[in-house]
């Protein structure tokens, strides 16, 4: 049932963001800058092998990854997909080699997994590894039927040290979500041995491509090597053979567009129900142009970014019913909804972390726990507040409830990094290692232990103390050089495209694309059950 | 109303303008028709099939005397110019608004007309009657030259006729006139007369009261016809100067006092190349195309029939009538025009009309269903204009603009021959679509590149918006978003033997593409289920779409309209069917099947033959080989496209 809140008044945003100030227009500039070098990656990514693989693909009558991803997928339904620059940064291929998302087969939201058979066979990589098993995580916590378009060479055997022992995950991961109750799907086109035979062997259900799969523990060489017998591909582990012999497969698929037909079909019948309660307010586009986010974007993270901005284009109406509003200022806290999810949204306004910010955040989070409410953390943090007075007032002991908060709160939690997102104000505001369902990040976000200049400046003052306790002369033309290089480092290491090749978020969005991705985002979530932690009361901090 | 569909509409009107109360009698498939609701009684005849129901003289008679009815309008076709019916209900003490049964007795009889014809000097061509028991006498036959032209006593729109060009297979031919003769009319006896090429077909609309006035309310060109049956007329007719229609007006009205007639009729003349003219019949019932008549007349000749019935003489109107304007007339029939006019059954999605431009005579109306038992005209569509020119071009557009889905029509053939320099230059006669093949006339209407392009391009995009909004798995979601540009979507549309590739995408503002040609900012709305506008190359169209029920489109644009197949994403692998295999070409009950199983075949032997709007359908051999599986035996009802018969060519040697 939706509720007709329009039958109530709600606060709604009013915008005093100027999109014709200079310093709006340079902003958006920039952002577009960016926008633009992070499109050339994904592009790249989504070119597959290259001309010459992608070609002698096509030539064996194969589908392209994309081309079966985009096949399976129900038409003209959205796809998600997670970390398209992973591995960016790295020697290794710009995407991974595989790709991963969310997106509507036979009208059900699922995980989708797809190996990139044009980038070195499909083999993996440990960059492929982090974002498969982010996928398979992906599916466990918000509890999403899996499929697997496979066609992977196996281990990316030169890089096997990083790989062999943590890739054992995945089949792991696989048969915990089997026991789970969430459907493990598994479509073979192509080479799946070895270690890769066992993503069919994990799966529920296994379609294999006639003359195409080929899964088994050894190939012919092997075999031969082994036990000196002769064989073959298809008698070791060719479709036909699965389907009649030993029963690996349950599907057998004539062709490639007959196998998604067949996996398709295999959704359908799994009478999926989505256990959240679903959307349940009034959704209708905000008030205000989200095209302007490029101009809200902070490119200069210095330049602090009034969060109500943000929300006024993302939620729905821009209605916003603001928590605390005159305490602890430096964090808005508040309810609205995206594509009709009730959501509670944490956003830094001035980017520290003082006592109150935290206590409120605390109070906060506890109540949309009583309440089964999901939360967006909006991050654009420097940190919690240092100083002698807040050192005094028990920083750290705010900030631990604040992050004792977020640890323990069970309600699902959506992170979005909009600016900076340094020190502990990372952990705070629900980081990667405080395992949100998601996280995103805008373009021009920077994510570090502190920001590069005050990085640097720290470590020159260490230095400048070091000397002077050893009575030593300070060097401050190589000081001023030294800084530079490790501002420059940390800048490189900490911005978000680099973050992103790590595999640290979901991936990087376009700002204007918030609304639709946090939608997307709380649709999969509310496919496990939404509820927070029970026990205590609201305490008040 | 002793009728269905469109004429009952049509009668009902005039009756409850002129406060009679009315009375319809419904078969099973007709139950949602128009008429049904628009009659102040709806009674029921169960059945389906004519004989059933509007040729049941028996349970019409027993719905007139049920409904207290004390008068019956037999309409056209089914029991109009039955004398068996008009004089039931003589007997009955019930008016029939038509003639005396005698007069329909003898009018009925083609042969007996032209006797009393040739009595009166109304000028008729030479005959020889075969009746159904004699064997056909082929010596009597050879007296008259060929091409011969045998036809129903009885019978009329061309069924049960068939043209014999040599005396080998005259017998067959007339034995199946006499089948179909049989089985339209009730009686097998026919006739044969020397058979006229490119003929001409005018008619005259006569009324005659019971004082022995006849008057006439001028001729009608009822040329353009397809396998006999006339699908556009119109008054004046083009064919004829003054002189010729001084003479045809007056022979006609000659014809009429001949048998002293009474009510509407209608004497139909048939023109050789010459300009000499031969009586051909008397149907003694209003014409199918009685409204372009009332167009250029200014007459109700529904309420002038009323009045004779009530006793009343020819009213001033018909004595003083003139003919002013241009009146043009379209049969809008359900057939496939391309698939040598198959009829079609099926559901129309939607069947609607500017009414404001043109006059509608309808028997359907969308969500109504087209069923096979039945003629399969569905609506007349009369334009009225000062000039022939304006009345064409006026039908034409009138005809584009319809919004008809569902069901297959002749709605485009029409178009095209409205805009065919020979009709235009009144250069028609009864051979026109044997000049001109529907495939070519159609062919003329073809969109050019840039319109196709737009029609193709808002269908695509209308069929993923919908499919989008079937969708309840992220539906808030704008259509195809992608955070990762893949590559556009497509769809392969198929219009004829054409295909074209449609693909669309977000990047990340709508671009659509036909063929590789992109359309210039694309913008889609769609406004209602089935209504789109679409903005594209600086133009907007305003189209109608609908979902035919077989996975086929119709697009009504401002061009005209466009039947296009989108294909499945994943072809079908499951229903192959077996070589050999022969469908029904169309629903339709199986007569007779003429093989066994095991049966060696030549390629064109009959294998069975197929009833379906009253017409046969003789399924042939395609090719030599022997029977292996038959499906169906004679008196089974089958759909359009079910399996018959199997053929296996391999095993014959």
């Amino acid at each position: 049932m939706i509720r007709n809140k329009a039958a109530i008044e709600r606060d709604q945003i009013i915008s005093s963001f100027d999109p014709q100030s200079e310093a709006a227009i340079t902003n958006r500039k920039k952002i577009m800058e960016l926008l633009e070098r992070y499109n050339q990656l994904v592009a790249e990514a989504a070119a597959g092998g290259g001309e010459r693989y992608v070609s002698r693909h096509k030539k064996r009558g194969k589908l392209l990854a994309r081309e079966r991803l985009e096949l399976l997928l129900d038409p003209d339904s959205p796809f998600l997909e997670l970390s398209p620059i992973a591995a960016y940064g790295t020697n290794f291929h710009i995407g991974g080699s595989i790709i991963t998302g969310i997106g509507v087969v036979s009208d059900v939201e699922c995980v989708v997994i797809c190996h990139e058979p044009t980038v070195r066979g499909g083999s993996m990589n440990p960059y492929t590894l982090r974002k498969n098993l982010r996928a398979l995580e992906i599916a466990r916590v918000n509890r999403l039927p899996v499929i697997n378009l496979v066609e992977s060479g196996g281990a990316d055997l030169p890089t096997q040290a990083d790989l062999f022992v943590p890739a054992g995950q995945i089949f792991r991961d696989l048969t915990r979500l089997s026991g789970l109750g969430i459907p493990t799907i598994s479509i073979v086109f192509g080479n799946s041995t070895a270690g890769g035979a066992y993503v069919p062997g994990m799966s529920d259900y296994t379609v294999m491509v006639d003359r195409g799969a080929k899964v088994f523990l050894g190939g012919p060489p092997l075999v031969k090597m082994a036990t000196g017998e002769e064989s073959n591909d298809e008698e070791l582990g060719g479709a036909e053979m699965h389907s009649r012999t030993s029963g690996l497969s349950d599907f057998f698929a004539r062709n490639e567009i007959d196998a998604i037909r067949i996996g398709r079909e295999i959704v359908y019948d799994l009478n999926w129900r989505k256990l959240g309660p679903g959307p349940s307010v009034r959704s209708d586009d905000p008030m205000y142009d989200q095209d302007e986010l490029l101009a809200i974007a902070p490119y200069d993270l210095k330049q602090p970014v009034d969060p109500h901005e943000v929300i006024a284009r993302v939620a729905d109406g821009s209605r916003f019913h603001e928590y605390k509003a005159t305490y602890g200022t430096s964090l808005v806290t508040g309810w609205a909804s995206i594509h009709g999810y009730p959501v509670g949204i944490l956003a830094n306004a001035r980017g520290v972390i003082f006592n109150e910010e935290a206590k409120k955040a605390t109070e906060f989070i506890m109540i949309a726990n009583q309440s089964d409410t999901p939360l967006i953390f909006i991050q654009n943090t420097t940190g919690y507040m240092v100083g002698k007075n807040y050192e005094q007032a028990g920083i750290i002991k705010d900030g631990a409830k604040m992050i004792n908060a977020v640890t323990n709160s069970t309600v699902p939690h959506i992170t979005l990094i909009i600016g900076a997102s340094y020190g502990a104000g990372n952990y705070g505001m629900c980081g990667r290692a405080y395992d949100p369902r998601f996280l995103f990040m805008w373009p021009n976000a920077k994510v570090a232990v502190m920001g590069p200049q005050q990085l640097a400046g720290v470590m020159s003052i260490v230095a400048r103390e070091s000397a002077a306790s050893l009575n030593k002369p300070f060097d401050e033309e190589a000081d001023a050089a030294n800084r530079k290089a490790i501002e420059d480092q940390i800048e490189r290491e900490s911005e978000a495209f680099f973050m992103s090749g790590k595999v640290y978020d979901d991936g990087i969005i376009d700002p204007r694309d918030t609304r639709i991705v946090l939608g997307m985002a709380l649709s999969a979530v509310h496919s496990q059950t939404v509820s927070g932690r029970k026990g205590y009361g609201v305490f008040r901090m | 109303m002793a009728n269905r569909a469109e004429i009952a509409s049509r009668i009902f009107r005039t009756a409850h303008e002129l406060g009679i109360e009315t009375v319809a009698i419904y078969s099973d498939p007709d139950y949602e028709l128009p008429y049904v609701r628009e009659a102040t009684l709806a009674l029921r005849i169960p059945g389906q099939y004519p004989r059933d129901t509007y040729l049941n003289i028996e349970a019409i008679m027993e719905a007139i005397e049920r409904s207290g009815a004390d008068a019956v309008h037999p309409g056209y076709g089914f029991l109009s110019e039955n004398a068996k019916f008009a004089s039931a209900i003589e007997s009955a003490g019930v008016t029939f608004i038509g003639p005396s049964s005698d007069t329909i007795r003898t009018m009925g009889s083609k042969t007996e007309a032209k006797a009393l014809m040739q009595d009166a000097y109304v000028p008729t061509l030479p005959q020889v009657v075969i009746d159904k028991d004699s064997e056909v006498d082929v010596e009597t036959l050879s007296r008259l030259p060929y091409p011969l032209l045998v036809k129903a006593a009885y019978g009329g729109g061309g069924r049960g006729m068939r043209i014999l060009t040599s005396p080998s297979e005259a017998l067959s031919l007339i034995r199946a006139a006499q089948r179909e003769a049989l089985s339209s009319f009730g009686d097998p006896l026919v006739f044969v007369e020397p058979y006229i090429e490119r003929p001409r077909h005018i008619e005259v609309q006569i009324f005659g009261d019971r004082f022995g006035d006849i008057a006439h309310l001028f001729e009608r060109e009822c040329s353009l016809q397809r396998r006999y049956q006339k699908i556009i007329e119109e008054s004046p007719s083009p064919l004829l100067n003054q002189e010729q229609r001084t003479s045809l007006l007056e022979t006609a009205v000659r014809a009429g006092k001949a048998v002293s007639y009474v009510g509407a009729g209608t004497v139909e003349f048939i023109f050789s190349p010459d300009g000499a003219f031969y009586f051909l019949e008397m149907n003694t019932r209003l014409q199918v195309e009685h409204p372009i008549t009332e167009m250029v007349t200014g007459l109700d000749l529904v309420k002038e029939q009323f009045r004779i019935a009530q006793g009343e003489p020819l009213s001033k109107e018909i004595r003083e009538a003139a003919q002013r304007g241009w009146a043009i007339e379209a049969r809008i029939y359900a057939e496939d025009p391309l698939d040598n006019y198959t009829p079609q059954a099926g559901q129309l999605r939607d069947f609607s009309f500017d009414i404001d431009t043109v006059r509608v005579d309808s028997g359907f109306e969308s969500n109504t269903s087209v069923s096979s038992f039945y003629d399969a005209m569905l609506a007349k569509v009369i334009a009225f204009a000062d000039t022939r020119e304006q009345a064409a071009s006026k039908l034409e557009l009138a005809l584009r603009r319809a919004q008809i889905a569902g069901v297959p029509t002749n709605t485009s053939l029409i178009r095209a021959i409205l805009k065919e320099e020979e009709f235009l230059r009144g250069d028609i006669d009864t051979a026109y679509l044997l000049r001109h093949t529907p495939a070519t006339l159609i062919e003329t209407l073809q969109l050019d590149t840039d319109d196709m392009n737009l029609y193709l391009s808002a269908l695509v995009l209308y069929v993923s918006n919908k499919r989008s909004k079937r969708r309840t798995s992220l539906h808030e979601i704008p259509f195809a978003w992608r955070n990762v540009y893949n590559s556009d979507l497509s769809e392969r549309v198929s219009v004829g033997d054409k295909e074209f590739l449609v693909s669309y995408g977000f990047r990340p503002k709508l671009a659509v593409k036909v063929d590789e040609r992109e359309i210039r900012d694309p913008k889609i709305d769609c406004l209602d289920e089935h209504y789109v506008r679409f903005e594209g190359n600086g133009r907007l169209y305003n189209f109608w779409i609908h979902e035919n029920g077989d996975g086929t489109y119709i697009v009504n644009g401002p061009a005209g309209s466009v039947n296009a197949r989108i294909s499945d994403r994943f072809p079908s692998t499951q229903r192959q069917e077996h070589r050999g295999s022969l469908l029904a070409p169309m629903p339709g009950t199986v007569v007779e099947v003429y093989v066994l199983a095991n049966d060696k075949v030549l390629a064109g032997d009959p294998l069975l033959s197929l009833e379906a709007m009253k017409m046969q359908h003789v399924i042939t051999a395609p090719n030599d080989g022997v029977v292996t599986e038959i499906r169906v035996k004679s008196g089974d009802q089958v759909g359009l496209k079910d399996l018959l018969v199997v053929l296996d060519e391999s095993s014959n040697d």
